[in-house]
């Protein structure tokens, strides 16, 4: 009833018709309506112009939205690649979520020469690595790039290490050995991000100053067209989830047990 | 109309108090619902006898053991894998093609290559290895197959390979296979897990609505 009442308060009078006219709604004169629309539209109440300009605003957002959706999205992908300027010093290189394919194993060939050092970050094996079905990883990674003369690409076993901040005490242990050395991460896009925090939070702040970022293309999608393709619209939700992950519970937990297919076929009937 | 303006005419912090109230209980159901994923999306099917098993591409490490160890229990007497797509690593000569992975597996396991068979087809989503077991069902009247999948792609699995089969759904089983690592309390604390439930909700989603356009997949090539 108080808003009803209310209302009825801010709602303008009716202005009356011109004395001596004809009286009824059929029969008003196109000059006495103009009047007196122009005098409602004056009357209206500013919450009404209020709920009007937002709605023009929120259809201006969309549209800027539709317009400038490329610039756009490009802004939101580059928040996951962090990229830095390689260091003045020596250093040495980490291979991280790394899209194996040719021109990428030439380019970091092309950045490490002959004497720098390239790390690949081995986790735990699958099933079909165990079995001998498949190489196990960096396997790949550290062949292709030794045809390419870099003598030095080696491996970080992790053993059963599924995650990177099981990797910190490699990372600890590098940076120690090699006191002027640094090292530049070469990350897949949309995962750097998630590297970034992991490894920001773990090591010190002297370790973290010698550690830089360089994203690098993959074969099915770059910096421009992530959006595009499925694979990079694939990494770019894969990417920002991790994000996400690592801001509400940060390291995690651990997984259970592995699935036991010998247990599977027992149990069938 | 009348319940409308029965609402208009209520007080503003009445309105504002009920719109909050509701969106908090809608994001409370979202959470708990998150939370439900791996029982909700699984759907599997207790394993029977079947012809054919069709053991999807996307999980070597599980999905064919599964195949393999239904096909040795004598519960199926053929194993059918789709041609995956060819991703640089592997045109690039650096990777197998998953398909290849698979009949590998079944080899080690002792399987014979007459029971093996090859659908060949380029598949780069559920929805190109749906039309491919459509074809091979047209091609084998009367038989019945056994899909194997993630126990939370099922849900999924089911409604795509329903609506491509049509009418000869029926002759079709999903078999669900549990990914390494899974577990039951807490598994959204998990790295990777959290982001692959919510991956297979925007699937199930996108594919909900746009399922339509199942003959317009380009990879297949039938």
């Amino acid at each position: 009833m108080f808003f009803k009442k209310r209302i009825r308060e801010e709602r303008p009078e009716p202005a009356p018709f011109a004395q001596g006219g004809p009286t009824g709604p059929e029969s008003v004169s196109a000059a006495s309506f103009t009047a007196t629309s122009a005098q409602r539209i004056a009357a209206r109440p500013a919450k009404s112009l209020w709920r009007r300009g937002l709605i023009l605003a929120a259809i201006a957002l969309f549209g800027l939205g539709g317009l400038f959706h490329a610039p756009l999205l490009r802004a939101v992908g580059h928040f996951l690649q962090p990229s830095d300027p390689f260091p003045k010093g020596d250093y040495g290189f980490v291979l991280l979520d790394f899209p194996a394919c040719a021109r990428n194993f030439d380019q970091v060939a092309a950045w490490a020469g002959k004497d720098r050092e390239v790390i690949y970050l081995r986790n735990k094996l699958s099933r079909l690595m165990k079995m001998g079905l498949e190489k196990p990883p960096g396997q790949v990674e550290i062949e292709q790039l030794k045809l390419r003369g870099l003598e030095k690409a080696k491996i970080w076993d992790g053993q059963e290490n599924r995650y990177l901040y099981q990797f910190i005490p490699h990372f600890e242990k590098w940076l120690d050995e090699n006191p002027e050395k640094s090292l530049v991460i070469v990350h897949g896009r949309m995962s750097g991000r998630f590297y970034l925090r992991v490894l920001s939070r773990h090591l010190t702040q002297e370790h973290r100053k010698r550690i830089f970022f360089c994203p690098i293309d993959s074969p099915e999608f770059d910096d421009s067209n992530w959006y595009r393709t499925k694979e990079g619209q694939s990494a770019f939700f894969d990417g920002a989830t991790r994000v996400l992950f690592d801001l509400i519970f940060g390291d995690g937990e651990l997984p259970g047990p592995d699935w036991d297919p010998q247990a599977y076929e027992d149990a069938l009937p | 109309m009348k319940l409308f303006s029965k609402w208009r005419q209520r007080p503003r912090w009445k309105l504002w108090r009920a719109f909050w109230v509701f969106a908090m209980v809608l994001v409370a159901t979202a959470i708990w619902g998150f939370l439900q994923s791996p029982v909700w999306l699984d759907v599997s099917e207790p394993v029977v006898k079947v012809d054919a098993i069709y053991a999807l591409g996307g999980g070597a490490d599980q999905r064919p053991f599964a195949a393999g160890a239904i096909y040795r229990k004598g519960l199926a007497a053929k194993l059918l894998v789709p041609q995956t797509l060819d991703r640089t690593k592997e045109r690039e000569g650096l990777t197998d093609n998953e398909s290849t992975r698979y009949l590998r597996v079944w080899e080690e396991m002792g399987i014979p290559k007459e029971s093996t068979e090859f659908l060949p087809g380029a598949v780069d989503s559920t929805r190109d290895e749906a039309r491919l077991l459509k074809t091979w069902l047209e091609e084998h009247p009367g038989m019945t197959v056994g899909i194997v999948t993630h126990t939370w792609h099922t849900r999924r699995t089911a409604m795509v390979f329903r609506r491509a089969l049509g009418a000869q759904a029926h002759r079709m089983h999903v078999f669900g296979v549990v990914q390494d690592g899974y577990r039951p309390s807490g598994w959204w604390k998990v790295p990777g897990w959290g982001q692959a439930m919510l991956f297979e909700w925007l699937k199930l989603t996108t594919q909900y609505f746009s399922l339509g356009s199942i003959s317009h997949s380009t990879h297949a090539t039938l």
